[in-house]
């Protein structure tokens, strides 16, 4: 009987995998997983492990032996880092929350068709895409009498013309006919956005806060150049630069104590401590952030 | 142990790496010493250089503090003490101030909690009569801070101006902006700030620009840079000890597994020790026929450089360049040696073990064609300069970093780096100093921000163990017989101060690539050759012009 060499009408990507394509895929990801989650391991591993153990392995270890939490007893000893992480989660909400204020609002706004003058607004927000520079932002800060205090590290990152143009991407996508109904119905521009532009941007407003929130959380520079007394107002990634790039920091003098716990131990403590409290956010925003990158990117 | 870092010690002063850098500069780097001295110039083809030659300097007359454990010398070994002194004589009658100074430094420790919150700082501000309003920097990005607030125009009254941050067009700008105090401090005008006499004339060149003083200078330690070892580690091979580079490769080979790096990872400063066993000058040649050479246009440079990037190629040197600071890797054993900032430096593994006293390198003959020597360091790390002001206020800041300056053992360098008795430090039973639990937070970031603005000269004192101040002066003692100072020590080159920093940048890099294996020497000889177009040929040519008759030819082997 003739073979049936018909081929199938079926596209290639609803076939059935052969066992090799499947096993290579599996392998290809297990790799992958593994090549992230194993430097992840090392971190959490060494930065409990004991001195004799790293030594023994040669600098860094996979699993604790006998775990020790003297590291991260080290560094939270003082009063710099409770302090500092406080700042840093009130920079990082207070300013994640004002600068998605700021860029909803101008985007919706010069998505809308209707707005006045708004191809000089367009172009002034695409300067803010070049950055002004260190002194006149410098001079604009001290004008404005925000040296040392805490809003000289919100406001000037309250709004980001990048994300601008990725949540603006995004509103344009929304059908007009969807906005001018309810228009017709008598919404206005500001209940239009609240009821209608919003709900169905939940993809966007995350994947942008989730970056405004991790570049408020990293940030330091501003807080070099406007923090000039209130050493108090240092957020956390000050101080863990600080103790990363000047590892005389964490000299037993400082730190109180008679001896310090390995230098491995605890700089992966302190890759811990800036990495964990915005690593946390991710979860919870996941399955938006694929969804709101690709439509901010290719809609326009 | 002790827990205060106090100004004898250069990592209270300064950078490790930074230090390093200013000490590294006196050696084999490519940006000569006398650039750092001159410290900015006017730019203008004449300059100051010939001014600055011609200027007086401030009339030097010893302190009379108290009397050490260890007498220095004239050649430069410095004093020692033993124990902290017992009584602590005031230099100063009245406190300085009547009013807030504002200054600009930086810290080199974490930063202190602020000046409300801080009950030492608080004690300092009674003891000099008017609050000392410190905006702190942190280092890196001191040169940032320095630029924003010039450029803002509303500076305060002091700031502190470092040598070796890139700060550009420094003469233009003290001209601009700060005040001469040459017809406060030149000369027999000094001796009414006697603090300030008591600094050496060798520390107030740092501050002379355009034939100006524009401040006070922050002495650090004359010497240069010193390797220093584990011993637990060295002495698996026989010691610390070498005959010949052969045997150093030869035991550092033995104790490197691919676990342990017989030499820490910043190569630049490797090389500078290992380049003093090969012969290499302080910065400059003195030929016979009164020409010079730049030290890494030297035969002994290439070979040194040569025999680093075999080290490397070995797997002897710490594979991560970054590393800041590699002490607590030495103090472990993953690292068999570190470089120092001057003979302290066996002192510096104990903040990590205090168990743990250093062995320090001599430079010893690399080959037995080689003549070892010592490279003397730069000796300060910057000055103050005052703002343009009336002349009570200039007056009154005099005062005040005179008083800031006072000697080891004086009242006032007791408030200074330890603060109130009781409050801030108690004696311990071998009568040194130890810090109360508040004192452990609150001194350390501001002590390190004073020290660095303003110093006396320094001492040789490790707090709780004095057998470390005994080795490191009778180390002193050692490195001076083979001491070399940098002939050019003191000169001015208009270019060197203008370009010298910026033209020696790819030189530095290809120093480091060919290091790590990736460039050769060919391409460091072509990076040399660029140099002296650039500029380079200049410097010399200037330096050589006013090369005094008095600095010998450099022996060589």
């Amino acid at each position: 009987m003739a073979r049936d060499v018909t081929p199938s009408t079926r596209p290639v990507w609803k076939e059935k995998p052969s066992a090799v394509l499947s096993s290579t895929k599996a392998v290809v990801v297990a790799l992958t997983t593994a090549a992230i989650l194993i430097p992840m391991l090392v971190v959490i591993s060494t930065s409990l492990a004991s001195e004799d153990q790293i030594l023994e392995s040669g600098g860094y270890v996979l699993f604790p032996t006998h775990p020790t939490l003297e590291a991260y007893r080290v560094l939270f000893r003082g009063p710099f880092m409770i302090q500092a992480i406080g700042v840093s989660a009130f920079v990082t909400a207070v300013g994640t929350a004002l600068a998605l204020f700021t860029t909803v609002t101008m985007a919706y706004a010069l998505s809308r068709p209707v707005l006045f003058g708004r191809p000089v607004l367009f172009g002034v927000l695409f300067t803010l895409l070049f950055a002004p520079g260190l002194i006149p932002m410098f001079l604009m800060v001290r004008q404005l009498n925000l040296l040392d205090t805490v809003w000289s590290l919100i406001l000037p990152g309250a709004i980001s013309a990048f994300n601008f143009v990725v949540m603006r991407s995004f509103f344009m996508s929304i059908p007009r006919e969807l906005l001018e109904a309810a228009q017709i119905d008598g919404a206005s521009d500001f209940y239009v956005l609240w009821r209608i532009v919003l709900p169905l941007s939940k993809a966007v407003v995350a994947v942008v806060g989730l970056f405004y929130a991790v570049g408020f959380w990293n940030a330091f520079f501003n807080a070099l150049l406007y923090i000039q007394r209130r050493t108090d107002l240092y957020p956390i990634q000050v101080i863990l630069r600080s103790y990363v790039i000047r590892g005389d920091s964490l000299t037993a003098d400082q730190l109180g104590v008679s001896q310090v716990p390995p230098p491995q131990s605890l700089q992966m403590a302190i890759v811990m401590v800036a990495l964990v409290p915005i690593l946390l956010v991710y979860p919870f925003l996941q399955r938006h952030f694929t969804k709101g990158v690709i439509t901010g990117a290719v809609k326009g | 142990m002790s827990r205060f870092q106090t100004t004898p010690r250069p990592t209270a002063g300064v950078s490790r790496r930074g230090f390093l850098t200013i000490a590294g500069a006196a050696g084999l780097g490519a940006t000569a010493l006398g650039g750092l001295t001159g410290c900015g110039g006017s730019g203008g083809s004449s300059g100051g250089a010939a001014e600055s030659a011609n200027l007086t300097l401030p009339t030097y007359q010893e302190a009379t503090g108290a009397a050490p454990d260890l007498a220095g010398t004239a050649e430069g070994v410095q004093p020692g003490y033993l124990t902290f002194p017992q009584d602590f004589a005031a230099t100063t009658t009245t406190p300085p101030l009547t009013q807030t100074a504002t200054g600009l430094t930086e810290t080199f420790a974490t930063p202190p909690p602020a000046m409300s919150q801080n009950p030492f700082w608080q004690r300092l501000n009674t003891a000099v009569g008017g609050d000392l309003d410190l905006i702190i920097g942190t280092d890196p990005g001191y040169p940032e801070k320095f630029a924003t607030i010039l450029a803002s125009d509303d500076l305060p009254d002091m700031m502190w101006i470092p040598p070796n941050q890139g700060i550009p067009n420094v003469g233009q700008m003290l001209e601009a902006k700060f005040a001469d105090l040459t017809s406060a401090l030149s000369g027999d005008a000094v001796l009414e700030y006697p603090n300030l006499a008591a600094l050496k004339p060798s520390s107030w060149q740092t501050a002379v620009v355009n034939g100006k003083i524009w401040g006070a200078p922050i002495p650090s330690t004359p010497f240069g840079q010193v390797m220093c070892g584990n011993p637990r580690v060295w002495d698996k091979v026989g010691g610390f000890t070498f005959t010949d580079m052969e045997d150093l490769f030869d035991k550092a080979s033995e104790i490197s597994d691919g676990n342990t790096f017989a030499f820490e990872p910043a190569v630049v400063n490797v090389l500078n020790v290992i380049g003093q066993c090969f012969g290499v000058p302080n910065a400059w040649r003195v030929n016979a026929d009164r020409t010079l050479t730049r030290a890494n246009e030297t035969d002994e440079y290439k070979a040194a450089l040569e025999f680093v990037a075999r080290l490397w190629a070995a797997g002897l040197i710490y594979e991560d360049l970054t590393l800041a600071n590699p002490q607590p890797l030495v103090a472990q054993g993953t690292v068999g040696a570190y470089v120092s900032v001057g003979p302290i430096g066996v002192n510096q593994l104990r903040e990590y073990d205090p168990e743990l006293q250093a062995v320090p390198l001599v430079p010893f003959a690399a080959t037995s064609d080689s003549r070892a020597s010592y490279n003397m360091g730069y000796g300060t790390v910057g000055f103050t300069a005052f703002k343009q002001a009336d002349q009570g206020k200039i007056d009154e800041l005099l005062a005040l970093v005179n008083w800031l300056s006072a000697p080891f053992g004086s009242a006032e360098y007791v408030q200074k780096q330890f603060g109130a008795e009781g409050e801030d430090w108690t004696r311990d039973s071998a009568g040194d100093i130890q810090p109360t639990e508040s004192a452990k937070t609150n001194v350390p970031g501001l002590v390190s921000a004073l020290n660095i603005m303003t110093s006396c000269e320094t001492v040789l004192y490790t707090p709780g163990y004095g057998d470390d101040t005994t080795a490191a002066h009778e180390l002193e003692g050692r490195l001076l017989k083979q001491a070399m100072y940098s002939p050019v020590r003191g000169l001015y080159s208009d270019t060197n101060t203008k370009d010298g920093a910026s033209i020696a940048v790819p030189v530095s890099d290809t120093v480091v690539d060919v290091i790590t294996g990736r460039s050769t020497i060919a391409d460091f000889e072509a990076a040399i050759e660029r140099y002296n177009k650039d500029g380079g040929d200049k410097i010399r040519e200037e330096f050589e012009a006013i090369l005094p008759d008095d600095v010998p030819v450099t022996p060589t082997a």
